[in-house]
C-alpha cells in the first residue's frame, strides 16, 4: 500500500520563497555579482541595444539566476561524462543531395529590407 | 452542436455518418474561438476563411462517398512558431510579428496530409521562453477556469483553445515543460515526446538539445491518434532516429495489472502544494485498484534540474536566436544606424522583450570564455547524473507517477517580474526533458478554488505507447 505522505495536512511553507531569501543574504556576502558594466558587456557581445533601465533591472536579476545556479557547486560530477545529447545518434548524414523546401525568391521575400539582383541590399559594411 | 461532448473519435464518425457536414462543425469551432479569444486571448491569429475551405473540400469528399482519415476536417490549433506556409507565425515576438513562412513545418506538412483543418495560430510566451503566457508580445493567455489566473506556458494558447472546445486538437512545443504545464493548468491532456520522436524541421528552435513537439487534446485516445500522425524520421531533422512508430491507438487496451508504478520522494515533498498533492495521492489509489503495484522511488538530482536547465537552455537560446538580426526575416529597426552593427543592435533590442533579453544574456555569459567550464560544462556534467538516476529508477519500475506543477495555476502578475520564482515552476517538468523521457500530462482533480491539477505519467524513451496505455487507464477507471 502507497504511504500518503506525512505533510499532507501540515500548514505550507514556502520554501522556495525561503531559498531565495537565502540566495539573497549569500549575494549580499559574496564577492560575486554581476555588475552593471558586465551586463554591459554581456548586451554587446549578444548584440543587444538596452536602455539604462534595463541594464539596471537585467543586473539584479540575472545575479539572482547566477547565485541559484551556484547550487550546482554542492555536486561531486568528477569523472562523469558532459551530455550534450540523449538519444545516442551519432554522425547522421544524409545524401549529398539538394532538398528545396520553398525557392530562393520566396525566402527573399522574407527579408524586410530592399532587394536588388536577388539579393539583399544591407547598410554599407567597409567605408570607401 | 455542442463541441463540449465531442472528441475526435466522436467527431470523426458524426461526419462520415452525416450527421452533421464539416461546415457546419467549422463554423461552430470559430464562433467558439472568436468567443473565446475575445475573453482570453487564445489566438494570435484566427484562419477563418483556410479554414472554411478546407471545410468545404471534406464535405465534398463525404458527399462523393470517398473514406476520411481520422483527423480530416478535425478543427485544430498551432502554436505560433510552427511555421505554417502562407500564414503569419510570429513566435509571439515583435522581431517576428510580420513573418509569414514559405514553406510549412514538417509536422505541419504531415497533418496537412491528414486532412488539417486548421482554425488559427495559437499564443505562447516570446519564442516559447515562460511558464505563463505572460511574456507574449500579444499579452498573456488566461486561463479558462478562471480568467484572473495564468492558462500556464509556454504553450498557454494551444492548452486554452483545447479547454474551451475552441478546437479538438492542437500541437505544441515542450522544451523543459511547455505542453504538460499548460495542459495541467488548463485542465486538457497533453504529452510531450521523446526527444526526437517528432521532427522539428520548420519549427523555431529555442533548445536544440531539450526541444520537442506534441499534441493537446481532450482525452488520451486523440492524443495517441496526433501523435500517430506526426510521429517519426525525417530526413529534414536529423535527431529522429530510425525508431519504429508502433500503433498508439492499438496499444491503449487499459490492462494495467502488474504495472510497477514508481512515485519519486521529491516529487512529493514540502515543496509541493498539499492539495496537489492530495489529488496524486487519490489517483495512485485509483492505480493499484486497478492492479498496478505503487512503490515510491528516489530522484535524488531533482534538485539540481532547474539549475541545469536554465544553464543548458539559455546556453543553447543564445546560438539559436543569434541568427535573428533584421536581415533574412525579422524586424527592421526604426533607427537603422549607419552600419551593420548598428543596425544588429537596434533591430534585436527592439525586437526582443525583456525575458528573451535575459536568457541571450544568460547564455551568452555561460558560455564566455573564463566562466564555460565553470557552468556550461559543470551543467552538462551534472545533466549526466540526472539521465543515470531516470536509468536506476526504470530498472526497478515501469513508469513514473507525479504531479506536473508543484503548485496549481498562478495569477497574473504574481511572478512575472520575478524571473527565478518563474523558472522554479518548471521544477518537475525539467527532469524528463533533461533526459529526453516522454512524459503525458493527465488531468486528476481540482483545487477547492476550481482550478485544474495535472498528474504526469514519465516513461523511458521512446516508450509513448506506454505511458498513453496508463493515462487511458486512469480515464477508464
Amino acid at each position: 500500500m502507497y504511504q500518503r505522505s506525512l505533510y499532507k495536512n501540515r500548514p505550507q511553507k514556502n520554501i522556495l520563497t525561503f531559498q531565495l531569501f537565502l540566495a539573497k543574504l549569500a549575494l549580499i556576502n559574496s564577492n560575486f555579482m554581476i555588475f552593471e558594466e558586465e551586463v554591459k558587456h554581456i548586451a554587446k557581445l549578444a548584440r543587444l541595444t538596452l536602455t539604462e533601465k534595463e541594464i539596471k533591472t537585467f543586473s539584479t536579476q540575472l545575479s539572482d539566476v547566477l547565485e541559484y545556479v551556484e547550487l550546482l557547486n554542492s555536486v561531486d560530477a568528477e569523472g562523469s561524462l558532459e551530455t550534450s545529447q540523449v538519444t545516442g545518434l551519432q554522425n547522421v548524414t544524409e545524401k549529398d543531395e539538394i532538398m528545396r523546401k520553398c525557392d530562393g525568391e520566396a525566402l527573399l521575400l522574407c527579408s524586410p529590407l530592399p532587394k536588388e539582383r536577388k539579393q539583399i541590399r544591407v547598410k554599407p559594411i567597409i567605408k570607401m | 452542436m455542442n463541441l463540449s461532448e465531442f472528441t475526435i473519435k466522436r467527431t470523426h464518425k458524426g461526419l462520415r455518418e452525416k450527421e452533421f457536414s464539416c461546415v457546419e462543425l467549422t463554423r461552430e469551432a470559430l464562433k467558439q474561438a472568436r468567443l473565446a479569444n475575445d475573453k482570453l486571448n487564445i489566438f494570435v491569429t484566427i484562419t477563418s476563411e483556410e479554414a472554411l475551405e478546407q471545410a468545404a473540400k471534406v464535405d465534398k469528399k463525404i458527399q462523393s462517398g470517398e473514406e476520411i482519415g481520422i483527423l480530416e476536417g478535425i478543427p485544430c490549433g498551432i502554436k505560433d512558431l510552427i511555421n505554417t506556409k502562407g500564414v503569419k507565425s510570429t513566435c509571439a515576438s515583435k522581431m517576428l510579428e510580420n513573418f509569414v513562412p514559405p514553406y510549412d513545418a514538417t509536422v505541419v506538412k504531415k497533418l496537412r496530409n491528414a486532412g488539417m483543418l486548421m482554425i488559427g495560430k495559437t499564443n505562447l510566451d516570446e519564442f516559447a521562453c515562460g511558464a505563463s503566457t505572460e511574456y507574449s508580445c500579444f499579452g498573456p493567455t488566461k486561463n479558462p477556469h478562471n480568467s484572473e489566473y495564468v492558462a500556464g506556458g509556454s504553450s498557454g494558447g494551444s492548452a486554452a483553445a483545447v479547454a474551451t472546445n475552441s478546437c479538438l486538437y492542437s500541437l505544441g512545443t515542450d522544451t523543459g515543460g511547455s505542453i504538460r504545464q499548460p495542459a495541467s493548468f488548463c485542465g486538457v491532456v497533453g504529452l510531450k515526446v521523446t526527444y526526437g520522436r517528432v521532427s522539428r524541421s520548420g519549427v523555431t528552435a529555442m533548445a536544440s538539445s531539450l526541444d520537442t513537439i506534441g499534441p493537446f487534446a481532450k482525452n488520451v485516445r486523440d492524443i495517441a491518434f496526433v501523435l500517430q500522425n506526426i510521429a517519426g524520421r525525417d530526413n529534414l531533422d536529423s535527431t529522429t532516429p530510425d525508431v519504429q512508430v508502433p500503433d498508439y491507438v492499438e496499444n491503449l487496451t487499459g490492462d494495467i495489472k502488474g504495472l510497477k508504478i514508481g512515485v519519486p520522494k521529491e516529487y512529493m515533498d514540502e515543496n509541493t502544494d498539499a492539495e496537489v498533492k492530495e489529488s496524486i495521492e487519490n489517483a495512485l489509489e485509483k492505480f493499484e485498484d486497478a492492479g498496478a503495484i505503487i512503490e515510491q522511488v528516489s530522484l535524488p538530482t531533482t534538485k539540481y534540474a532547474v539549475a541545469v536547465y536554465y544553464i543548458v537552455m539559455p546556453a543553447e537560446l543564445s546560438a539559436n536566436l543569434a541568427r535573428f538580426d533584421g536581415i533574412r526575416f525579422g524586424r527592421k529597426p526604426c533607427e537603422e544606424g549607419e552600419n551593420p552593427e548598428d543596425y544588429y543592435y537596434n533591430s534585436r533590442g527592439e525586437g526582443f522583450g525583456d525575458e528573451i533579453k535575459r536568457r541571450i544574456m544568460m547564455g551568452t555569459y555561460v558560455l564566455s570564455a573564463g566562466y564555460y567550464d565553470a557552468y556550461y560544462k559543470k551543467a552538462q556534467k551534472v545533466r549526466t547524473l540526472i539521465v543515470r538516476d531516470f536509468n536506476k529508477v526504470f530498472d526497478k519500475v515501469d513508469v513514473i507517477v507525479g504531479p506536473t506543477s508543484p503548485f496549481p495555476p498562478f495569477k497574473i502578475g504574481e511572478k512575472k517580474d520575478d524571473p527565478l520564482q518563474m523558472y522554479l515552476a518548471d521544477a518537475l517538468t525539467v527532469p524528463a526533458s533533461i533526459a529526453g523521457l516522454p512524459a503525458l500530462n493527465v488531468p486528476c482533480g481540482k483545487t477547492k478554488n476550481g482550478l485544474p491539477i495535472g498528474m504526469q505519467i514519465i516513461g523511458p524513451q521512446f516508450k509513448e505507447d506506454l505511458i498513453l496505455n496508463v493515462g487511458h487507464a486512469y480515464e477508464s477507471i
